[in-house]
């Protein structure tokens, strides 16, 4: 049975090259692990994969205009420019009285490199017609860093101690907390800039003939910044200065005015306070009261974990000297849950080593095991580097391509280490059987791995969010499965000559309880090679059937146990209704036992404390609740509290607890838009449509994103009878707006801060509606005239925010979908009636599909594109390998078959297929082909020695069984650890399920197809 | 071998169709659909909503009169102030009166020379009857006694009249107040000349105080005579008191297009000062209204709309209706709603017409 060992031969052989350089390979093997240690030590940790947010805000504001004129002579005009973006995806503005923002948003497969560069376009375009804007304008302003993330937030609450002074000892904080390295910005959340108001009441001014213009030039003329010139002498200059300068309101207040030959003082005319802005800005409040926040990023350069614990460091030294009253809390906390996060994913990692150690072991013995344990090691070394080499870090998806790419690295050095064990068992020296190895299985092997690169081609290539989202899992399995083959021609060897015995027993495959059941099986399966390959593709079919009964998702919610409440009141709400539903809710969250603790912001949107979140603008109408629960079960128990209540108690609020998401931002998940040129009309359209997406049961919450009105009061200014008296349309717009909004006069400086001097009426008057009616308006002569005399009321609506989308006039419709359903399955259940409602609408208003749907639809499309690429490359190497068409449309012909052990993995549990189970459905292809080339090849150099077809087959089935089952085994037990996770539950149990499946087909349902094929082929040969 | 085949047939067969159950056991039963939320309604009824108009104005008095001399002459002394309360013969200021002193004196001499020379001329009178009765004197001279007599004694009577005129001129020294009042103002002070007729002191009635309004044209049509107007000062909101409508000036200022309104306040408060600045409102009938809270306004197709719930269906009908005006924190409606409907006050932005709800249990 021994065959002595060939001649040397004259190609270059690398193993046998390692094997005769021992200290070069041995100093290569200590270099590669001490630089895979450093680089693991580098690598930057996250939650989630970086990824750029595509979106840019352009805001303008124009102060007085009606939203009607902003639309059209400011929203519209900018929007037209910015058309010209270079990857433009489409413009979504909304326009507020006087207020126009600009969402740009790019193609979802722009390069992010080029985003920077667009960005400046944008500004660019935005400058170019700035001069074209109406006067009054002010703006353009614009934030490209909307992709900021803030992952540290402490929150300041104070006790007899004022904002002032409170905001004064932050701003000190921040200043010593932008010294700490690697920081990126602090910013101040929920700081309201202090105000003098100065409040006169119409009807006294009016009483005492006093024009309160004549008041508030008084107070210009008193505050400003004049020189005073310098007296220039022959040899020194001595300046001048004149003093007035008001220094507070206590010097305001003690202000004489001289009129119509009278002293008043002014305090006698109105009054003067010094208070918090009002109306305010956004509100920042922390558990239940009111705080200021300080929201910290790190720059792109800093690694993570060391960044939070300087910050913490640095933060409770501050803490330390805070004086009692002002207490600090940590609201947010990025470093912790990175930290908790990668700890778990290097669990799994170290638990799925564990497992594939085993399998080896158990399998291939204890030397032969020991040889690829030790590949291991080397093989994640070289990962290391090259993840870092190629910029990708530790986070959820490349953590769990690392313990995916587990499974199958092992395949390379079982292969290498099956081959050299062979031919040692023959009776051949190490050096020889490691030359063999390299022979026969280094090339092949290559095909086999790229083969399996190639299935996750799809990932790497993918031009979409989601793509990009999960690029890293194709970086980090292409660098490993690379690694592993190297480790497995150059390493390997080098190890099992070490560590493999001299000789060892010949060891028949066949032989054994299991060879000989396998044995059974494939003698049944070839004697009726027709009936078999009837009952899998019947399966098959069957299978087919039931993919389409599995529920399709984007991404699985994340696992993190936090919730956000987002609460939406009528787009004419105050800010002060808003702060007061917030409170509400905080009146809920407060004496909740599940609730670690809360921040609110009202007002805007949160902050964006991690990346992939749907952060809102700041709105008046909304307030958002960071909801830190104790437990991911305690998240999900208030989270059915909390829409109880919603139920109950909210009537005016568009309330929804939602976790926090994984993958690019979505936000609501089932979103039409309705689009046309009347926005009155849509809002009736989307109305119904609302109608009718509420008429499916699994549909909740539905709700709009604009339409509902505001109350106006119109002034209809008789011009004539207004110009007899003096007066003119600005003069009653300007009087009105003194009184109801305040005007700012002049600045007070106060040390390093402008403080802002408003006047405004009194509040009594400023809060009632009878004041318009009612009022008087001092002319220039100082002659109060009754508003009525020269206008006439009448009471209407308008529009208090019009969104746009590319252009045109859009109210998106939004729903929930109920727990357990997903938005998927009810669109596509939905789409008959809705493209009957779209048809019916008449020319030119239209319904888009938005939300999950959307974006999925976008990531599948950009999967899609890849396909042929994918399938050509893999053509392409079967081709190169196995030199034959009809070998190549068998092995191609085996991938489908991963769909029966799919489906049957995924619908009976209900268990729905996401985005990244998608991609690992089309990467299992490439593992399925790999393993029936491994056998096809087998059954090829067996017919080429002279076998007949069903000994070849027979015997390289036997042959191939084990190292097949054994890198099936290896990759299947490998998910296991990863099955627990929310992100790659779906995609191991898709992967298991196929895996498993396709190894039984491939040792039953391959051989005998390839007994047909190649019967057929010889019977034609003999014909011939 | 066969028994092997036909094995391998059940275990294929059996797998399938295990298979299909379970497919077929995964079909999507819809989930319960959510339960119809509760809305806050309430029922309407027509309401008579009238519409306050207030305007500022002052307190005036109602009677005001500047009193002067009816001499000229100099101020020798001013007895009062602006702010004396005066009562009716109260003097408020005397002239230098050495003139109408000798005047006077002039004139008492003139009577007792009237006096004398009548006297004179009665005995010689008496003398010429007697004369004439003992026929010594001609009649001729009998009447010529009669005539110096009358016309000594007319001339008495003029002496008297012209002293009682000078008496009076020296009384016209003296301002006496002639009604009961506040002294407004002064016009003239001691040592300044001046003439018959000059203010010297503005009394006005202490008491009787008027509320004066200038009212634009669009308004005056609503003023009626007799309509109660409620007063409030500006200053103090909670000093009010109730006035009458008393006088409209039938012609517009030429300036200001706006007529002057009177209204008496017969209960003013004294902190209600002449001159302070004052609110006055009167509510001027609209018409019936039906109120809601201004939260149950919506818009349909552009147009102000409110939710009513049917109740025979219980779904919620998008109902237009024409706006009257709003008010602080409600909205009155013209036409377009029926008393007695049930109107949807909360929520109604999230709300779609036809959508089926329950009604808000009563609290």
């Amino acid at each position: 049975m021994t065959t002595p060992p060939p001649e040397k031969r004259a190609a270059f052989n690398l193993s046998s090259w390692a094997l005769d350089n021992k200290p070069l390979v041995i100093f290569l093997m200590l270099a590669t692990l001490i630089a895979g240690l450093m680089s693991f030590a580098r690598l930057s940790r996250n939650e989630d994969p970086p990824f750029t947010i595509k979106t840019m805000v352009v805001s303008v504001s124009w102060p007085g205009a009606t939203t009607r004129d902003t639309t059209l002579l400011l929203t519209d005009r900018i929007e037209q420019k910015l058309e010209e973006t270079p990857w433009l995806d489409h413009l979504d503005s909304y326009t507020r009285p006087g207020e126009s923002v600009v969402l740009v948003n790019l193609r979802d497969d722009t390069p992010p490199a080029e985003v920077t560069k667009i960005w400046y376009q944008v500004r660019k375009k935005t400058g170019d017609i700035a001069a074209t804007l109406p006067n009054g304008v002010q703006g353009p302003f614009f934030d490209d860093e909307f992709g900021d993330t803030f992952g540290i937030i402490y929150g300041f609450t104070a006790e007899g101690f004022s904002d002032r002074e409170l905001r004064g000892r932050l701003d000190q904080i921040r200043a010593d907390l932008l010294r700490t390295r690697d920081v990126g910005k602090v910013n101040l959340l929920g700081v309201q800039e202090e105000q003098i108001v100065v409040e006169f009441s119409p009807k006294r001014l009016a009483s005492y003939g006093l024009d309160v213009q004549a008041v508030v030039r008084a107070i210009q003329a008193q505050n400003a910044v004049a020189p005073a010139g310098v007296i220039r002498l022959s040899d020194e200059q001595i300046g001048l200065s004149v003093s007035g300068a008001l220094a507070s309101e206590a010097s305001l207040s003690s202000m004489t005015l001289a009129v119509n030959g009278r002293f008043l003082p002014l305090t006698d005319l109105v009054t003067i306070k010094r208070i918090a802005a009002d109306p305010p800005t956004p509100l920042f409040r922390v558990n239940g009261k009111k705080a200021l926040g300080l929201a910290i990023s790190m720059s792109p350069t800093g690694n993570l974990l060391e960044f939070s614990a300087a910050v913490k460091a640095r933060m409770s030294r501050i803490a330390a000297n805070l004086p009692h009253g002002v207490d600090m809390t940590l609201v947010a906390d990025q470093g912790a849950v990175v930290k908790e996060a990668v700890d778990g994913f290097v669990k799994v990692l170290a638990e799925a080593i564990v497992i594939v150690l085993a399998v080896s072991f158990v399998s291939l013995g204890a030397r032969a095991g020991l040889v690829v344990t030790c590949s291991i090691p080397l093989v994640l070394a070289m990962t290391f580097t090259g993840m870092e080499l190629a910029g990708v870090g530790l986070h959820r998806v490349s953590l769990g391509a690392l313990i995916i790419a587990l499974g199958l690295l092992v395949d390379d050095a079982m292969i290498t280490v099956e081959a050299m064990v062979g031919r040692l068992e023959r009776g051949w020296d190490r050096h020889s059987a490691a030359s063999y190895a390299w022979d026969t299985t280094a090339f092949p092997m290559l095909t086999g791995t790229l083969v399996m690169i190639a299935g996750f081609l799809p990932v790497g290539f993918a031009a979409s969010s989601a793509g990009e989202y999960c690029f890293s899992l194709f970086m980090v399995i292409l660098i490993a499965l690379i690694a592993s083959w190297i480790v497995a021609v150059l390493f390997s060897p080098l190890i099992g000559a070490w560590i493999l015995p001299k000789t060892m027993a010949a060891h028949r495959a066949g032989e054994g309880q299991f060879g000989q059941m396998l044995q059974k099986r494939l003698d049944q399966a070839l004697a009726r090679p027709g009936v078999t390959l009837g009952g899998a593709t019947a399966a098959l079919l069957l299978a087919c059937v039931g993919a389409t009964q599995v529920q399709e998702q984007f991404f699985p919610p994340s696992d993190r146990s936090e919730l956000l409440v987002s609460l939406n009141l009528p787009n004419a709400a105050s800010i002060d209704a808003t702060e007061a539903e917030a409170k509400k809710l905080e009146a809920l969250l407060q004496d909740d036992p599940d609730v670690a603790r809360f921040s609110t912001y009202v007002g805007a949107g949160a902050i964006r404390f991690y990346l992939p979140m749907d952060v809102l603008l700041n709105n008046d109408n909304i307030a958002q609740t960071v909801v830190v629960a104790k437990s991911l079960a305690a998240r999900d128990a208030i989270k059915a509290r909390l829409e109880a209540a919603f139920r109950d108690n909210f009537p005016d609020v568009v309330a929804r607890a939602s976790p926090l998401e994984l993958g690019p931002p979505v936000g609501w998940p089932l979103r039409y838009r309705v689009t046309g040129p009347d926005i009155a009309k849509v809002y009736g359209y989307a109305r119904d449509l609302g109608g009718l997406l509420a008429g499916d049961n699994a549909v909740r919450d539905v709700n709009f994103t604009a339409g509902d009105p505001r109350k106006t009061i119109d002034i209809a200014v008789d011009q004539t009878l207004a110009r007899a008296i003096g007066l003119s349309s600005e003069d009653i717009a300007s009087a009105l707006a003194q009184i109801f909004s305040g005007r700012p006069i002049t600045a007070v400086r106060d040390q390093n801060r402008l403080v802002l001097v408003k006047l405004r009426g009194e509040n009594v008057e400023r809060s009632s509606l009878a004041t318009v009616a009612n009022l008087q308006i001092t002319g220039a002569d100082g002659r109060a005239t009754p508003l009525r005399q020269i206008a006439t009321l009448s009471y209407g609506l308008d529009d208090p925010i019009i969104w746009r989308r590319n252009r045109q006039p859009v109210i998106t419709v939004q729903a929930d979908a109920a727990p357990n359903v997903q938005p998927t399955t009810i669109t596509a259940r939905l789409q008959p009636a809705i493209d009957a409602f779209a048809a019916k609408l008449p020319d030119g208003y239209s319904v888009e599909l938005g939300g999950a749907v959307e974006e999925a639809a976008k990531g599948n499309d950009s999967i899609v594109a890849v396909l042929p690429l994918m399938i050509g490359v893999m053509i392409t190497l079967l081709m190169l390998q196995l030199r034959s068409f009809s070998r190549t449309a068998l092995a191609l012909a085996m991938a489908p078959f991963g769909l029966i052990g799919v489906v049957a993995a995924l619908l009976p549990a209900g268990t729905p297929m996401g985005f990244v189970a998608q991609l690992g459905v089309i990467a299992l292809a490439g593992m399925i082909i790999r393993n029936a080339v491994i056998l096809i090849e087998e059954v090829d150099a067996n017919i080429a020695h002279g076998a007949t077809v069903r000994a070849a087959v027979v015997a390289a089935t036997q042959h191939r069984a084990r190292p097949i089952l054994l890198t099936a085994s290896a990759a299947i037990l490998g998910m296991f650890p990863i099955s627990q996770q929310i992100f790659w539950g779906p995609m191991a149990y898709a992967i298991i399920g196929g895996l498993a499946v396709a190894t039984v087909l491939t040792l039953s349902m391959l051989p005998a197809a390839l007994l047909l094929l190649l019967s057929h082929v010889r019977h034609e040969e003999v014909l011939r | 071998m066969q028994r092997d085949g036909r094995r391998l047939t059940i275990i294929a067969i059996s797998a399938l169709a295990g298979l299909a159950v379970l497919a077929a056991c995964q079909d999507t039963t819809p989930p319960p659909p959510a339960a119809p939320r509760p809305v806050r309604t309430m029922v309407v009824d027509l309401r008579d909503r009238a519409e306050t108009i207030s305007q500022t104005g002052d307190i005036r008095p109602r009677y005001e009169s500047d009193l002067g001399f009816q001499i000229n002459g100099r101020v020798a002394r001013r007895f009062v102030d602006v702010g004396a309360l005066v009562n009716p013969g109260d003097v408020l200021a005397i002239l230098d009166d050495s003139d109408v002193v000798n005047e006077l004196k002039a004139a008492e001499a003139e009577v007792l020379s009237a006096q004398a020379s009548a006297q004179v001329a009665l005995a010689a009178f008496r003398r010429q009857q007697q004369l004439f009765d003992k026929k010594i004197a001609a009649q001729a001279a009998l009447e010529n006694a009669e005539a110096v007599w009358k016309s000594a004694e007319a001339k008495q009577q003029a002496a008297i009249a012209a002293r009682e005129n000078a008496v009076n001129r020296r009384n016209y020294a003296e301002l006496v107040a002639t009604e009961a009042g506040v002294v407004t103002a002064i016009g003239a002070n001691r040592g300044q000349v001046v003439g018959a007729g000059q203010m010297v002191a503005r009394v006005a009635s202490a008491d009787a105080r008027d509320a004066v309004f200038a009212v634009p044209e669009r308004l005056i049509g609503g003023a009626a005579m007799g309509m109660p107007v409620h007063v409030g000062l500006v200053a103090d909101p909670t000093v009010t008191t109730l006035g009458v409508l008393r006088e409209i000036s039938p012609a517009a200022d030429p300036v200001t297009r706006s007529y002057r309104v009177r209204v008496t306040l017969p209960n003013a408060p004294a902190a209600m000062t002449f001159g302070a600045t004052i609110n006055g409102t009167v509510t001027l009938g609209n018409g019936r209204v039906i109120v809601v809270p201004g939260s149950a306004i919506t818009s349909s197709f552009g147009g102000p709309a409110v939710f009513v719930v049917d109740p025979d269906t219980a779904r919620l009908i998008l109902q237009p209706v024409v706006i009257a005006r709003y008010e602080d924190g409600v909205a009155l409606i013209r036409s377009g709603l029926r008393a007695g409907d049930r109107v949807v006050t909360a929520g109604v932005s999230k709300l779609r017409p036809d959508e089926t709800v329950k009604l808000e249990p009563a609290p």
